[in-house]
Order: structure tokens, then C-alpha cells, then sequence
């Protein structure tokens, strides 16, 4: 029947059913604060995941800050790059690199939005990468660590 | 009172009064019968039905048509607030004024409880309204900012399936999110 066919957007439909399932996309990416987001990521695991998955924190981070768009790649100082193929699971290596966005990201645009910080971390980031790449990339000059708690070491 | 049009069957919805005696009205126009799940019937006019995506392709589709247009999943609240929604915005279409479009939907979403947005939502989603979607999502969007975790749990109904020491982790990490979140 017709009618079956142009109804198969039942799926999608619960895809977006409240509440077993996750908010939307447009709703999460309508919020304008890192701590928005960092706090809907804890309300529970889907939403978690749905925030993490969708690079939320990364997005808003790079729609706040265009100039992250030249940032290559995060690290935190203590698990180096990732890890090689060792566990030969490239979705874990990708799971891995996407909380470790999240963490990241959500830290950046909240220290780039308290005011001392602003101009000291784009100055920076504008310094890195200008010349001597990669020694002088960003990677190597903006880590979480220099971050922590949302204050300039 | 209302418009002209001869309409003998009965509508389910409240019709709202419509004022302007515009060319528009003046026309006879086809009706669209649909059903909800709970089984109410909403008589639209044609131009407001065609404003869901989801029930204009199936007529695209099925030209021959059928008499009733079932909406499984969408149940008679949240659909008679949307074909209010979509009735004012064909108005804006044929007199566009930003202002007063503007007003009127600021105006159609303050007045709404949490429970209707939310249950709108979905309703949108399935009929495919983009706009109404839009304005949807930024309405929850604005009414979730600067919530604690708590709030934002009671606003979707979401259980809390995070251990308390997966909690406390969480909160640990990125601390001064949680910090200055409005009161209620």
C-alpha cells in the first residue's frame, strides 16, 4: 500500500521519541555555551554518547573560535597521540580521539570565553602556526594541562 | 463570523476566529480530513495540509487520494496546536510581515507548557514542518540554557542511568560547568 510507503518515517520518529531516546541534533547544537553542553552530556549515557558522537563541544568551540580550525589534532599530556594499531580497532581509536575532542574542546571555548584568557590563547594559536611547523605547531603549544580548570597555568 | 466556506462536517479542533475577510477566504476551498492516532478527526483546508511535507508527498504519490489521511504516532493534542501553527503561517504567506510573523510565534511558544514543546517536536519531525521544527528547537534549546543536569532530566523525563561514582566523575571533570546554574 502507498500509504506504508510514504509512512516509513516511523523510524525517525522514534528516533526523536522522548525521552528513551536521544534530544535532537538542532535542539543541542542551538546551545550557546560549552557548560550548556558539558552539562546535557551528563543528564545520561544516549545523551552522552549523542553529544560526544556528534562532536557538540568541537563545533561550538570552532563556530565561537574559527581560528581552531587550523588545529590539527588534541592531546592531553599524559596519553600522548593514539595509540597505534595495537587493539587493530579503528573505532575505538576513533571513539577514543572523540571524547578526548569532547574534553577538550569544551575546556578551549570555556577558557577562550573568560576574557584574560581570550587573547592569550589566540595569540598563541596565531604564533604556532606561523612558522617552523611542526615543532612550533599548535600541538605542541596548547595542551589541556596548560588549561586546567578553566585557568591559565 | 467565520469564513464563508461551506464546511457541514464537524471539526474536532477549536477553529479559531478568523477576522480578515481577504480574497482567500472567499474562494471555496478543499478540505483534508485527517485522523490522529487517538482516533480524533481534524478537517484542514487544503493549503494548511500541504504545509506537512509528509502529507503533501502522499499526495503526490497517491493522486487518487483517500477520504481520511491516518497519522499514526501523532495523537490529537500536539497535532491540533501544530495545524494552529501552520494555519497562521499560510497568513504570513499571503501578507508577509516579519514583524508580526515574528510576534506571533514568539507569542505561540511562550504561552506553550514544557510538555507541549516537547510533544510537538516529534509531531513536526514526522509531518516534516522545517519551520516549525526550527522555531521548536531553539524554544527548547532557550528553555534548557543555564539548567542544572537535574532540571534538564525533569524537562525530557530522562532517567538517570549514570552510577553515582560515574556522576561524580563526570562533574570532576569539567567542574566549573556545574558551577552558577540558575535555581529552579
Amino acid at each position: 500500500m502507498n500509504w506504508l510507503k510514504s509512512f516509513k518515517m516511523e523510524i525517525r520518529m522514534d528516533f526523536m521519541n522522548w525521552p528513551d531516546q536521544h534530544p535532537s541534533l538542532k535542539i543541542l547544537g542551538s546551545l550557546e555555551d560549552p557548560a550548556d553542553l558539558v552539562r546535557v552530556s551528563s543528564v545520561c549515557r544516549s545523551w552522552r554518547h549523542f553529544v560526544i558522537a556528534n562532536g557538540l563541544c568541537k563545533r561550538l568551540c570552532l563556530r565561537i573560535f574559527p581560528h581552531f580550525l587550523r588545529v590539527d589534532c588534541v592531546i592531553e599530556p599524559s596519553c600522548g597521540i593514539e595509540k597505534p594499531s595495537e587493539f587493530g580497532c579503528s573505532k575505538f581509536v576513533e571513539w577514543e580521539t572523540l571524547k578526548r575532542e569532547h574534553k577538550t574542546y569544551a575546556f578551549l571555548a570555556q577558557g577562550c570565553l573568560s576574557f584574560p584568557l581570550r587573547e592569550c590563547i589566540l595569540d598563541a594559536i596565531s604564533a604556532s602556526s606561523t612558522d617552523n611547523y611542526p615543532v612550533e605547531s599548535i600541538r605542541n603549544t596548547l595542551q589541556l594541562g596548560d588549561n586546567s580548570e578553566g585557568r591559565a597555568s | 463570523m467565520s469564513s464563508s466556506t461551506d464546511s457541514p462536517t464537524l471539526t474536532t479542533e477549536t477553529t479559531q476566529l478568523s477576522p480578515q475577510p481577504d480574497t482567500e477566504t472567499a474562494k471555496p476551498t478543499k478540505k483534508i480530513t485527517l485522523k490522529s492516532s487517538d482516533n480524533q478527526i481534524f478537517e484542514v483546508e487544503e493549503s494548511v495540509a500541504m504545509e506537512f511535507a509528509t502529507v503533501k508527498s502522499f499526495f503526490e504519490d497517491s493522486p487518487s487520494s483517500t477520504d481520511i489521511v491516518p497519522l499514526p504516532n501523532v495523537t490529537a493534542k500536539p497535532l491540533s496546536q501544530v495545524i494552529e501553527f501552520c494555519k497562521e503561517q499560510i497568513k504570513f504567506k499571503a501578507n508577509p510581515d516579519e514583524a508580526q510573523k515574528k510576534k506571533y510565534n514568539a507569542e505561540f511558544l511562550t504561552e506553550k507548557s514544557d510538555k507541549d514543546l516537547v510533544d510537538m517536536i516529534p509531531v513536526a519531525n514526522y509531518l516534516e514542518i522545517k519551520d516549525l521544527l526550527d522555531v521548536l528547537n531553539q524554544a527548547v534549546a532557550d528553555r534548557i540554557e543555564n539548567k542544572s543536569v537535574e532540571y534538564v532530566r525533569n524537562f525530557f523525563g530522562i532517567d538517570n542511568d549514570f552510577t553515582a561514582e560515574e556522576e561524580a566523575a563526570l562533574r570532576r571533570e569539567h567542574a566549573w560547568a556545574y558551577e552558577g546554574v540558575d535555581e529552579d
